[in-house]
């Protein structure tokens, strides 16, 4: 029986500081066998690389070949861990501390880190001898729990996608005025707020949005201004998917690349990335205040907030309310997909509480109720979620609220008067009735100037 | 004081100046971790037996525990 592994040595993107500035540099050396999901997932938004390799290999030995197999790795200098010596074969692949790769017995594979390849020449593109006890070399590739990594492999995305994602309710009614009938080049949400006939895109106006960060280096980003600051102790880069998505909405491109409808409002906006919530989607409420605070203090006009819990009104949150809009700012909140009374922050006074509408313009049944100022598109929503996937659906109220967020963007840049409590008023004013009691749907669906 | 102690939050009345109430706090037992000056609110550890003394502060109008919370799974 081998010695037990040591632990894992950290790698540059997990080193412990407080330095906000996300700063990651993983080069593809420090990819060993023994290297975390994150650190690869990081390690390829660097290269920028379009396919979904994690940049280590599959070595798949000839039958019977297993033995030389090793052998042939071994005298490489390779440290080769071995399945055999963890019980049942169950091997910790965060436990595999400094090995180049990994051996698989019962299957014949071994998975062999890049930068162990790269530095004894080990090229998958060459052509392996007749004799070699490797029967073929492949990458390794990413692996995602939905289907959007096919989408993305395909190339494409049809604007018929945005049809496709059906309710399949019975009796699901169109909007009478036909207005939401798919205009191919944008989601049904952006079309439901009347977004594509403003001549407004946020320009000048900063929205802040508070969540797990983003994806600083997704394409339809480029170019973008954007400010960024992490309160939980991980990068601002978003390896969650849920920050990347609900900016994408707030702030998304006017045309984004290839064939991908329009998912984003202020499409001109200043971005403000707060990070209070970690790469797990998991946090407290202190991140959350600093945070806010931040973002008051760098008088966001719109601060959006697309997270909170099932507690009663918390004096902090309604404080923060209080100061963004005595500064002429506004925050808003999900209001949560409890199907119960709505959660704090949005359950707060001086907080705007948005709940979610199905492509139908019901209010969704898993949305939150009560205090509910306005409400949004939040059923399937498509948007940008960090690469390699880079566009994703999701719903709830986490996707309403920065629908409502961009929109109240656009209204600020309308007119300078639209701040603070002036603008929040403006949104409840011009939202599209609904035929369903306040309790569910506020003042209505919200509307671009 | 230590670091096993639980983390309140501390809302300040509006307009409050908040470098006195951290002192006082700090002297009735609070491990202060941030000051939030912008929005009003104090972060600080302390055992929960002192938490009516923070709440006895002039200045301040709420204490409460913070709360973790976690994303809706996908």
């Amino acid at each position: 029986m081998a010695k037990k592994p040591n632990p894992p040595r950290r790698s540059a993107s997990s080193t412990k500081n407080d330095d906000d500035t996300g700063n990651v540099n993983v080069n593809d050396s420090a990819l060993g066998a023994g290297c975390s999901i994150e650190d690869m997932l990081l390690a390829a938004q660097e290269r920028g690389s379009d396919n979904l390799e994690t940049g280590r290999y599959l070595v798949s030995f000839k039958d019977g070949a297993l033995e030389e197999g090793i052998k042939a790795l071994r005298s490489q200098s390779m440290r080769v861990a071995d399945a055999r010596d963890f019980g049942e074969q169950a091997v910790a692949m965060d436990g595999l501390g400094d090995a180049d790769a990994v051996l698989f017995p019962e299957i014949n594979v071994a998975l062999v880190g890049g930068g162990a390849m790269a530095s004894r020449g080990m090229d998958v593109a060459e052509e392996i001898a007749s004799d070699s006890p490797v029967e073929v070399i492949e990458p390794e590739y990413f692996v995602f729990s939905d289907g959007e990594a096919g989408a993305y492999l395909r190339g494409f995305l049809r604007a018929t996608e945005t049809i496709a994602r059906d309710l399949g309710e019975a009796g699901e009614e169109r909007d009478d005025e036909g207005e939401d009938a798919q205009v191919l080049g944008a989601t049904w949400g952006i079309n439901a707020c009347r977004v594509p006939p403003s001549s407004r895109n946020g320009l000048r106006i900063r929205v802040a949005v508070l969540d797990t960060g983003m994806d600083l280096g997704h394409p339809d980003f480029a170019g973008r201004a954007i400010v960024s600051a992490s309160f939980v102790g991980q990068p601002v880069q978003d390896l969650h998917s849920h920050g990347t998505h609900c900016i994408g909405t707030a702030c998304g491109p006017q045309a984004p690349a290839g064939n991908t409808p329009r998912y984003g409002v202020a499409f001109r906006s200043t971005i403000y990335v707060g990070k209070v919530l970690s790469n797990a989607g998991n946090s407290v409420s202190g991140s959350v205040l600093a945070g806010m605070n931040w973002a008051v203090a760098n008088n966001c006009q719109v601060i959006s907030m697309s997270l909170g819990s099932q507690s009663p009104v918390q004096a902090a949150y309604t404080n923060a309310g209080r100061a963004a809009l005595m500064r002429g700012l506004v925050m808003v909140a999900a209001a949560g997909n409890s199907a119960a009374g709505t959660g704090a922050p949005a359950n707060s006074p001086t907080i705007m509480s948005v709940a979610s509408l199905d492509r139908n313009l019901r209010p969704s049944s898993i949305s939150n109720f009560g205090k509910i100022e306005i409400s949004a598109p939040g059923r399937d929503v498509y948007s940008s979620v960090p690469r390699p996937q880079r566009y994703g659906y999701k719903s709830g109220t986490s996707m309403a609220a920065p629908h409502v967020a961009g929109v109240a963007a656009l209204w600020a840049q309308s007119s300078s008067a639209l701040r603070g409590q002036a603008l929040w008023n403006r949104l409840l004013a011009t939202a599209r009735p609904l035929p369903f009691p306040p309790s569910r749907v506020g003042r209505g669906l919200v509307q671009a100037p | 004081m230590s670091t096993s102690d639980p983390l309140w939050t501390i809302t300040c009345e509006p307009g409050a100046d908040l470098a006195p109430i951290c002192q006082a706090l700090q002297a009735a037992g609070l491990d202060v971790v941030e000051v939030l000056d912008i929005i009003g609110v104090i972060q600080g550890r302390c055992p929960a037996a002192v938490v009516p003394k923070l709440a006895a502060v002039p200045g301040v109008a709420d204490v409460a525990p913070t709360l973790g919370f976690q994303l809706d799974p996908e």
